[in-house]
């Protein structure tokens, strides 16, 4: 085939002999950009007035871990909910942005949005992470934060092991190797720090297992040991795995709250990590490892934050607060969640996850939980 | 038995309810837009889908994401062979013999061959499927760390048939390849290795905007140099019977289809082994057992079959544990998974059960949206094949758009379109100097299997596991195989190694020895450097790393020393003809408007940092057009056209919109 040559300018003229329609171009060329800057403003000016009012806007929930896990399948079962109570029922959309373990996107709420409310961060695990990482990128404290949630863990182990405790599993004579994302992840260094503290117990966390489906699968054959699950996974795949013999649960992390208090699930009866701890001799309570893991049990309590962009106006972080306050306390969203078969859903308000942030900076600073994250993590401390 | 055909039937009549066929066919429709369009593939569709899922019966959720998911590998081969950019990690090996087919003008041939594989591949493991429902729980839990490791072993020593005529720099970039995979978090410590710093590397190198600039920036470059059409046989009508000839081809290579098949079907079974990392088994494993008349490289349809035979069954394959076990056979299947949780519906036993029917709905999805697609692209393949014969000062701005935005999907940011820019660079001077491509992108797909397998393993098992598994004996004697079979047949000289498309035009038209040597003085600098920045890490961060590098260095350093001691009159020997014609003009001129474009690339990077994909995107089209004296005719429609897609399609329906602009940031 080929082109007719009308594809083409006449051999004589170029760019600069323009035609009429290359004027009108060029006209549209200038004015394209003055309506987008002068739209800009505008919007910009929405921004900060003093009545919110997201009529008419499209709202990004930033999730900062891949579709279909359970902080996306969280955010989407929640969009609608912010939709309907945010002012003037804005469209809210889930975006998600991943990468660094969920750093990338929280780092892209903190540096590139704009404080004008249209986007939130659901950040998971940024708490957890920023706490005892030493040369964490962003400061959190300065996101403006209208609240969290927390997700539950369970700790699953191999079905031939036959134990009824972690107590039990320490016993057994043989080297315990923990599937696991990373070794200085926060669930696998807080089944290490109890289990330092269970004797002569040989317990090894092997990373590199890069999903929760691919470290079950590892123990459900029995090349390791145990590994710890999202509850949301685990309440999915809990009969399967009861019925196949092939792993069972022995601890859960639990539900903390703001006196960092710690409770068991109501969707499963398994004693909690605090528990565990608190059957053990009284001098492991008083070392660095069981100070790093109540830090972590602290950090736990606003897991997943629910972050505005810094310098975002109080009006609007006051908004949002609320609208995920109405969202949160939804019979038909807590229904969706329960339809789903997930676990329980907390929320942690405003000036409480405001308190707890600072908590845990705090608590992330005392020199012995230093010297402990030094020595069991010491990836962390670089 | 009876019980199961019932479901099978069952299922597949539920399939042709007027709800769900509609709902499947919109879902192909979104699917074979996501294939086209570079970066996107099933996975992020799964992702931009969910939300409009949610909320229907399970039946017309899963017909609707089950049909997009299907087929986005098999229209992720049509800006692959016809324009040359391998937009998704699956479409990479199907480029290297499709595009030389596009060039001279078996377009047709290739998307029929391509197509009608992937009907084979998922027919044939949707067969399969009644079969391996009952053992499935045995297969997958015979797959450990050992066999993961040995699996990559033996793709590698395929990929070892691949490196090329020049078995040295084949091996240095396989090392490369291998050795940028190790960038970016360790699993062994947690400990971040060669991040610079930026968060952004903290999760390695993202193939796909590797891909894309290694593979299609230099094509692009060189097509816009020559200023010609993609399909070389200029005014040549388009081929005649090309797509019942690639029909043929698949039913002549049929036991070729059955043995990638299985392939492809057990590794989507395996949870963790699918991937590219199947894709590229399969086109090395018909590269060496190909018998007769060998163009591998230079547009063997069995190296189009091969991959996406293999790419298809992996989609019945990997649905199998996801529904039967709960447990997801890749990445699309996870989010699949969260479908199933958000409609109530558990993975499991109940799937094999009282769920039968639904189960074999979504298996006859994936068959039926295959055959769909294969007809519907064949009904459109004498329009498509055009986009061949179209100038290329008219298709490059288009492209680069394309590729732009394919790029930037992995995370949104600059730094996506960064990191293609210098793969794009890289690999034009890989092309120049006569460098081959593919081992580097073999090494980084493998890269990460190899290691975190490794150290899984050694950890575990110690050195036991090398003799006490019989598939890691199978996999490893496989390997050796290969490998014993590669260096027989090369010795003998009747290896059929051949060097990419790109590499081979660049060995006999424009390799320049002297950037050739400074190539591997670079890759050996970068090793010592990745050495000495290694020193100071744990034992097991740096294992791999420093090994690599280690390796990278020697290699690198045999090439220059062989580059310094060969004669500069003997130019490095080649055994075929080059496949692209001569360009018209002198080298001097083919290089300086090589540069001219380089500097147009440039020009269009700016313009998306300063004002983002939807103003920059339009912008730089009309723009590039008009200085080439297109008329307003065909630029204005066409940059009316990008800007319809960036803004219309990718922001507003698909939440997608790139980096953010620096213009709008100062506002």
């Amino acid at each position: 085939m080929k082109l007719k040559r009308n594809y083409y300018w006449p051999q004589k003229q170029c760019f600069f002999n323009k035609t009429n329609a290359s004027k009108w171009m060029l006209m549209l060329l200038l004015i394209f950009p003055l309506v987008v800057i002068t739209q800009g403003c505008i919007d910009q000016k929405k921004g900060i007035k003093s009545t919110v009012d997201f009529s008419g806007n499209r709202i990004q929930l930033i999730v900062n871990f891949g579709a279909g896990g359970s902080t996306d399948r969280f955010a989407r079962t929640l969009a609608p909910y912010l939709s309907k109570y945010l002012p003037g029922r804005p469209t809210v959309v889930v975006v998600n942005k991943t990468g660094a373990g969920g750093v990338l996107g929280a780092s892209y709420v903190y540096n590139f949005a704009k404080p004008d409310g249209l986007t939130l961060c659901v950040c998971n695990g940024t708490t957890m992470r920023w706490g005892p990482t030493l040369d964490f990128p962003f400061d959190v404290r300065r996101y403006g934060i209208v609240g969290s949630t927390q997700f539950n863990w369970a700790l699953v182990v191999n079905g031939k092991f036959a134990v009824n405790d972690l107590h039990e599993l320490a016993d057994v004579d043989q080297k315990l190797f923990m599937s696991a994302n990373s070794p200085v992840a926060p669930n696998p260094l807080r089944t290490r720090l109890i289990m330092s503290q269970m004797g002569d117990v040989q317990f090894k966390t092997i990373g590199g297992f890069s999903s929760a489906t691919k470290a079950l699968a590892s123990v459900r054959q029995g090349e390791t040991t145990l590994t710890a699950l999202h509850s949301d996974y685990y309440l999915a795949s809990k009969e399967e795995l009861i019925e196949s013999q092939e792993a069972i649960a022995l601890v859960q992390f639990g539900f903390v709250d703001t006196a960092a208090k710690i409770r068991r699930s109501r969707n499963f009866n398994l004693p909690t990590f605090r528990e565990v701890w608190g059957s053990l001799p009284e001098s492991a309570r008083d070392t660095p490892a069981y100070k790093l893991s109540l830090a972590y049990d602290y950090a736990a309590v606003a897991s997943t934050l629910f972050a505005l962009p810094p310098d975002t106006p109080e009006n609007i972080q006051e908004s949002w607060a609320k609208a995920l306050m109405a969202a949160f306390n939804d019979v038909d969203f807590l229904e969706d969640r329960k339809i789903q078969k997930t676990d329980e859903t907390i929320f942690t308000n405003r000036a409480e996850t405001v308190a707890v942030i600072e908590e845990i900076r705090r608590r992330f600073d005392d020199p012995e939980v230093v010297a402990a994250l030094k020595k069991f993590a010491p990836a962390l401390r670089k | 038995m009876n019980d199961i055909l019932h479901a099978a039937i069952v299922g597949l009549s539920s399939l042709f309810t007027l709800e769900v066929f509609l709902f499947m066919l919109i879902g192909i429709a979104a699917g074979m837009f996501l294939g086209i369009m570079p970066g996107m593939g099933g996975l992020t569709g799964m992702g931009l889908l969910l939300p409009f899922a949610i909320g229907h019966p399970p039946e017309v959720a899963f017909a609707f994401l089950l049909g997009m998911y299907a087929v986005t590998t098999q229209t992720d081969s049509i800006p692959a062979v016809l324009i040359g950019v391998p937009g998704t990690s699956a479409a990479q090996a199907t480029y290297l013999e499709g595009y030389p087919m596009a060039k001279r003008g078996e377009a047709s041939r290739a998307l029929s061959a391509s197509y009608f594989s992937s009907v084979w591949g998922t027919l044939i493991f949707a067969l399969l499927f009644l079969f391996i429902i009952p053992v499935i729980r045995p297969i997958i839990n015979m797959f450990g760390a050992p066999e993961f490791f040995a699996f990559a072993i033996f793709g590698l020593s395929l990929a070892g048939t691949l490196v090329g005529d020049n078995v040295i720099r084949g091996l240095t970039i396989a090392t490369l390849g291998l050795f940028l995979a190790t960038i970016g978090f360790t699993g062994a410590t947690g400990e971040a290795r060669y991040t610079l710093g930026f968060i952004y590397l903290e999760d390695g190198l993202p193939l796909i905007p590797v891909a894309l600039g290694l593979f299609a920036v230099p094509e692009l470059i060189n097509l816009m140099a020559r200023g010609s059409s993609i399909a070389q046989a200029d005014g040549a009508a388009v081929e005649k019977g090309g797509a019942w000839r690639g029909f043929k081809d698949t039913v002549n290579n049929r036991w070729l289809v059955l043995r990638c098949a299985c392939l492809g079907g057990l590794s989507g079974v395996v949870p963790g082994l699918g991937g590219t990392v199947t894709e590229w088994l399969a086109y090395g494993h018909a590269k060496n057992s190909a018998k007769g008349e060998s163009h591998f490289g230079h547009g063997d349809v069995r190296g189009i079959i091969a991959p996406e035979t293999a790419g298809a069954a992996q989609k019945p394959g990997a649905l199998l544990p996801t529904v039967a076990l709960g447990i997801p056979g890749n990445a699309s299947m996870a989010i699949l998974m969260g479908a199933f949780l958000i409609v109530g519906l558990q993975p499991g036993k109940e799937m094999l059960n009282e769920q039968l029917p639904l189960t074999f709905q979504m298996v006859w999805t994936v068959v039926v949206a295959n055959f769909v697609v294969a007809v519907v692209c064949l009904l459109m393949q004498r329009w498509l094949v055009k986009i061949c014969y179209i100038p290329v000062v008219i298709l490059a701005p288009i492209i680069l758009s394309l590729m732009l935005v394919g790029a930037a999907v992995n995370t949104g940011t600059f730094a996506d379109i960064l990191v293609f820019a210098l793969a794009g660079i890289v690999g034009y001077l890989m092309v120049r100097s006569g460098w081959p491509r593919v081992p580097l992108i073999i090494g980084l797909v493998l890269g990460p299997l190899v290691e975190t397998n490794f150290v899984i393993t050694s950890q575990i098992y110690g050195y036991s596991w090398l003799w006490s598994r019989p598939i890691v004996i199978v996999l490893l004697g496989l390997a050796v195989f290969t490998i014993l079979k590669s260096t027989i047949s090369g010795v003998r000289g009747k290896n059929n190694n051949h060097l990419e498309i790109g590499d081979r035009k660049s060995v006999n038209i424009m390799a320049l020895r002297s950037l050739s040597w400074w190539l591997g003085a670079a890759i050996a600098l970068l090793s010592l450097m990745a050495i000495f920045t290694a020193m100071p890490w744990e034992y097991e961060t740096r294992l791999f790393p420093v090994g690599l590098a280690g390796f990278m260095f020697v290699f690198s350093l045999i090439h220059n020393i062989v580059e310094l001691l060969t004669p500069p009159e003997s130019p490095i020997k080649t055994k075929e003809t080059p496949v692209v014609l001569d360009p018209p003009n002198s080298l001097e001129n083919t290089r300086r408007a090589e540069l001219r474009y380089f500097v147009w690339i440039g020009f269009l990077l700016m313009t998306v940092y300063l004002l983002g994909f939807i103003m920059g995107l339009p912008l730089f089209t009309y723009i590039f057009m008009t200085v080439h004296r297109i008329t307003p005719k065909i630029s204005l429609p066409a940059a009316l056209g990008i800007w319809v897609f960036t803004y219309l399609l990718m922001f507003r329906v698909l939440g997608i919109s790139g980096p953010d602009a620096l213009v709008f940031r100062l506002l």
